[in-house]
């Protein structure tokens, strides 16, 4: 399970990550402007509303370390606001996505079942787009400015698309690699060195199968670095537009890269795993020698739950590597948007964060610049910093940013048609 | 046929069709907009008058669909073929002596274990760094895994294992419990004096008469080996994976182009799950005839010969059976190592640490999943229960023909659960039924009622009819028969019905998943959502978990009418 869950969360998240946009429009443009009273500016006045709600938070419900903190947090929110908090654990992600649109399809607009969602990527935009989304609410939140968005324009961006209120960070992720130090000394730190480590190492490295989310970060991150390299490419094409017909050109490099690595991964290439979680599973049991997770913290936290020997260590490649943050949204048809709100605010708290960043099998990375957490909160959270296997700050800062959403689907889709076939 | 029938007939026929209908329909859509990169115009120009529904394109054209649909097939026959030749094999070799008896109480909680539960356990036995893996590298002193394929092997070898290893036990209960109408030991005591072997003669003479009689059931095998989701994810292939696999894929993906692929791929599973029976059917013949050449030839005169041939068969009959249960049995207790073990890393052959934070994490959280779990077992099997006597005594006493329902309480057996549970979420969304408890107890219902109705009609056949016309000359009423006679009489198999149906409702997970909407967690949703987590301690504690109820409750199945019947003779 993993640590993070933000790691395995996207991995479970892979259909979000899909244009809908279009038929969302079509379908439902004739229903989605009734949205309900709430004056979002008067907070004392949701606080007030929130008690008593219920509040049904549909998050993926695959790692055992958030499950135990969402229920510590849904005890904290029954007894200091009277909510109700619900974990709806979800195996995956996309069936929330699925059922509101299948609710608003059936002309449900009060009645939805989810009050809250952990939504990203394409699905964010496609969503907020087609006006499925409550809102702007977000940056109502008392506790908002404790992220500084200002200094941080990424708590205002989702996948390169902008959030204007509509979605709450609650979590970040980056693409970190990790290894066993008793195996291997030097790892590979850029995406020719992987190759030609890779060619001296058969069968020491593979990825999770696109479209499981890493897997296609993975993709994500090769396209960016390779494109890089080719002079003539322009970078900013990945970044701030939807792939047209240069994509065949842009994507080259990755798939001539593939078809060179492929021989050389774990069996063949013939299987690949399923997630991020068999990923670690497999370097843990020295399967492979070089593994990468999308969670800053993953080995910390793995360590301290024995799946992952202490002489594990991770980092960041040179070129630095893909980041991003977690958001929560409201759907336009929950019931209990008040207690929702309140409970993404309590989110956001601290408090919360601080407890979410140590706990041991948690781990996750904050969203709140540092200096918003007390003196000894922040001597804790650098202590941490420094413990076996985490990622020093610095090594972090190299982040990459996402490109646009739509890039996702197009290379899963390439990839899905060169490899998804089979032989 | 009685008004009972008549609405039995309405109750599961109306949603079955409706729940299939809706499934379907979409794949026959013609308008695609799916956006960004698709122009939809361009399907209609290439394919003129669009005569195909686009969706059938988009799913021929879908990378590997013909190795997936192939996959699914082959795993639709290979299953069903494995289970009952290592059972048709057994029962000749052991002549349903001792032996057979103590194998028959071991297969029967193997047939409580979930089917996920008992792929994980064949995973954590022979995966490169699986239990037999270790071993190996112990005694030969390797430090790192093997790199071998055989879980997820594109062949399907661990998927047709897995599901046989499953089904056996399955086929091995339902062959017993037909064994005595067929006079076995006369068969084979008539061959026997004609020169054959024991093992050749009860292949000869028991198996034909068998073999209609568990026909039924054998096809239910075929069509849950052919569209079965979990064990695929878990043993199956995944370049291409299954087809069942890709359609659920597709199904909750959030756009209707993925919708639309899901329904022309559900529309070709009912085609494999079908082709499959009628390659199945087709099977049958030739082999009936092979069976009736080889009757005629008559026993070969050479004691050699027969001897030779009995000398094969018996010790492979002798040993297929005890080796797959012994494998499921190591497969859980593996999954009992796991569930306590903390870092257990290759090559060591136990966990070097270990540690109770998975079952104290499982502990943690499973109230609300249990009470869930037993609320809808306990439902749908008591309406399935009360049903199948509702509809049983109106027959009884109408004396009305009973061979046609049978058959059609086999449809949702028949029907790949995902194509009709689709659709019945779809009705329910169109009709603003919210997703309840009860709404995922009428799912569990379709599939719980078979069974029970058939352990139940089985039950009414069985009964001396005798003995309700004794109670009638002394003056008891119908109801009196009933509740006084029957109810009391046939109380092993309502005890063993329910067990049945609270088995199969506990370890349900597409029907529970999809009309709960992941409001309504049950142990088993609860197990799978967390078997993404790829830990082997949490994959462990839950596929116990998982398995805990069933296997309880078939443990009472067994032990309650010893109970109830200790002072009595012959009841059981």
């Amino acid at each position: 399970m993993g640590n993070s869950f933000t790691r395995t969360f996207f991995e479970k998240t892979r259909l979000i990550a899909r244009p809908a946009i279009a038929w969302l429009l079509v379908s439902f443009s004739t229903s989605a402007l009734c949205q309900s009273s709430v004056d979002v500016d008067n907070w004392p006045q949701i606080s007030a509303e929130a008690r008593g709600q219920r509040v049904y938070f549909h998050a993926w419900g695959g790692d055992t370390a958030l499950n135990a903190h969402l229920s510590w947090v849904a005890a904290e929110t029954m007894s200091r606001f009277g909510i109700e908090l619900i974990h709806v654990k979800l195996a995956d992600t996309s069936s929330a996505v699925t059922r509101l649109i299948a609710e608003h399809d059936a002309g449900n607009t009060e009645r939805g079942s989810a009050d809250l969602i952990w939504l990203n990527g394409e699905n964010f935009s496609a969503l907020k787009r087609a006006n499925l989304l409550f809102g702007p609410w977000a940056e109502a939140q008392p506790n908002f400015e404790l992220v500084d968005a200002d200094r941080f324009p990424e708590m205002r961006q989702d996948f390169g698309v902008r959030t204007d209120g509509y979605e709450s960070p609650w979590t970040r992720s980056q693409l970190i690699f990790y290894y066993d130090s008793e195996r291997l000394i030097e790892p590979p730190r850029t995406a020719q060195s992987l190759r030609t480590w890779l060619r001296k190492n058969p069968g020491e490295f593979t990825y999770p199968r696109p479209p499981a989310f890493l897997g296609t970060t993975l993709l994500k991150q090769l396209l960016i670095e390779l494109t890089a390299e080719e002079t003539s490419a322009d970078i900013e094409t990945l970044f701030s537009n939807p792939p047209n017909e240069s994509f065949d050109a842009v994507s080259a490099p990755l798939w001539a890269f593939l078809d060179e690595i492929h021989p050389y991964l774990l069996r063949e290439a013939r299987h690949f795993p399923q997630s991020g979680a068999q990923l670690r599973s497999a370097l843990n049991d020295r399967e492979i020698s070089l593994a990468f997770a999308f969670s800053p913290n993953e080995v910390v936290s793995s360590i301290s739950r024995g799946e992952l020997a202490p002489s594990t260590r991770s980092y960041v490649f040179e070129s630095g590597t893909l980041s991003n943050v977690s958001f929560v949204a409201i759907p336009n048809n929950a019931p209990s948007k008040q207690g929702a709100m309140a409970v993404a605010n309590f989110l956001l708290s601290p408090e919360v964060q601080f407890k979410a960043a140590t706990n041991a099998k948690l781990a996750s990375e904050p969203v709140l610049s540092f200096e918003n957490f007390t003196p000894d909160q922040q001597a804790v959270l650098l202590e941490n910093a420094r413990a076996p296997g985490a990622v020093s700050p610095t090594e972090l800062a190299r982040k990459i940013q996402e490109p646009h959403p739509s890039w996702t689907n197009e290379l899963e889709r390439e990839w899905l048609r060169r490899y998804g076939g089979g032989r | 046929m009685t008004w009972a029938t008549r609405f039995l007939f309405l109750l599961l026929g109306a949603p079955l069709l409706v729940g299939s209908i809706l499934a379907l329909a979409p794949a026959f859509a013609y308008y695609m907009p799916d956006g960004s990169f698709n122009d939809p115009l361009n399907h209609s120009s290439n394919h003129p008058a669009g005569l195909i529904p686009p969706a059938f394109f988009a799913l021929v054209s879908t990378p590997g669909i013909a190795t997936s649909a192939m996959t699914s097939l082959l795993a639709g026959l290979l299953t069903p073929a494995l289970s009952l030749v290592s059972v048709f094999l057994f029962l000749a070799a052991t002549q349903t002596g001792r032996a057979s008896k103590l194998i028959a109480q071991l297969a029967a909680p193997v047939l409580a274990i979930p089917h996920a539960a008992a792929a994980f356990a064949l995973a954590l036995l022979l995966a490169p760094t699986g239990v037999a893996s270790r071993l190996v590298a112990t005694l030969a002193g390797w430090e790192l895994p093997p790199d071998y394929l055989f879980i997820n092997h594109p062949n399907s070898v661990a998927l047709v294992l897995g599901l046989a290893l499953k089904e056996a036990p399955f086929v091995l209960l339902v062959a017993l419990a037909a064994l005595p109408s067929t006079a076995a030991p006369r068969r084979v005591a008539l061959a026997r004096t004609l020169g054959y072997g024991p093992t050749t003669a009860w292949l000869l003479t028991v198996a034909p008469a068998l073999y209609p009689l568990i026909r039924l059931p054998l096809f239910a095998v075929i069509v849950f080996a052919s569209s079965t989701v979990d064990v695929a994810l878990i043993l199956g292939p995944s370049l291409p994976p299954t087809l069942s696999v890709r359609l659920v894929e597709w199904f909750v993906a959030p756009e209707i182009e993925q919708r639309q692929l899901a329904s022309a791929a559900a529309l070709l599973q009912l085609f494999i799950s079908l082709s499959a029976l009628g390659i199945w059917l087709l099977f049958e013949r030739l082999i009936a005839r092979a069976y009736a050449t080889i009757a005629a030839r008559g026993a070969p005169r050479e004691a050699s010969r027969v001897s030779r041939f009995e000398a094969v068969l018996t010790p492979v009959g002798n040993a297929l059976l005890p080796i797959s249960l012994v494998l499921v049995l190591m497969g859980i207790a593996a999954l009992c190592l796991a569930s306590v073990g903390g870092q257990w890393r290759y090559p060591t052959i136990l966990p070097t640490t270990w540690s109770l934070q998975h079952w104290s994490a499982a502990l943690s959280s499973w109230q609300a999943p249990l009470f869930n779990a037993i609320a809808i077992a306990l439902l749908s099997v008591t309406a399935a229960i009360v049903l199948s006597l509702v509809t049983l005594e109106a027959q009884a006493r109408s004396r009305a023909g009973t061979a046609s329902l049978s058959t059609f309480l086999y449809l949702p057996l028949l029907i790949p659960q995902v194509v009709f549970i689709s659709g019945i979420a779809v009705f329910a969304e169109r009709t603003r039924l919210p997703p309840s408890l009860l709404l995922v107890a009428v799912g569990h219902f379709f599939f719980v009622m078979p069974y029970v109705y058939l352990t139940l009609q089985s039950g009414y056949a069985r009964l001396d009819s005798r003995w309700l016309l004794l109670a009638k000359t002394l003056g008891a009423s119908r109801t009196v028969c009933f509740w006084r006679v029957r109810i009391p009489l046939m109380s092993t198999q309502l005890i063993t019905a329910a067990m049945l149906g609270l088995t199969i409702s506990l370890s349900l997970y597409l029907p529970t998943q999809i009309l709960g909407a992941g409001r309504v967690p049950t142990i088993t949703t609860e197990a799978i959502a967390l078997v993404s987590s790829g830990s082997r301690g949490t994959i462990g504690t839950w596929a116990l978990l998982q398995s805990a109820l069933p296997t309880l409750c078939f443990m009472l199945a067994l032990l309650l009418p010893r109970l109830i019947w200790s002072k009595r003779k012959g009841m059981l």
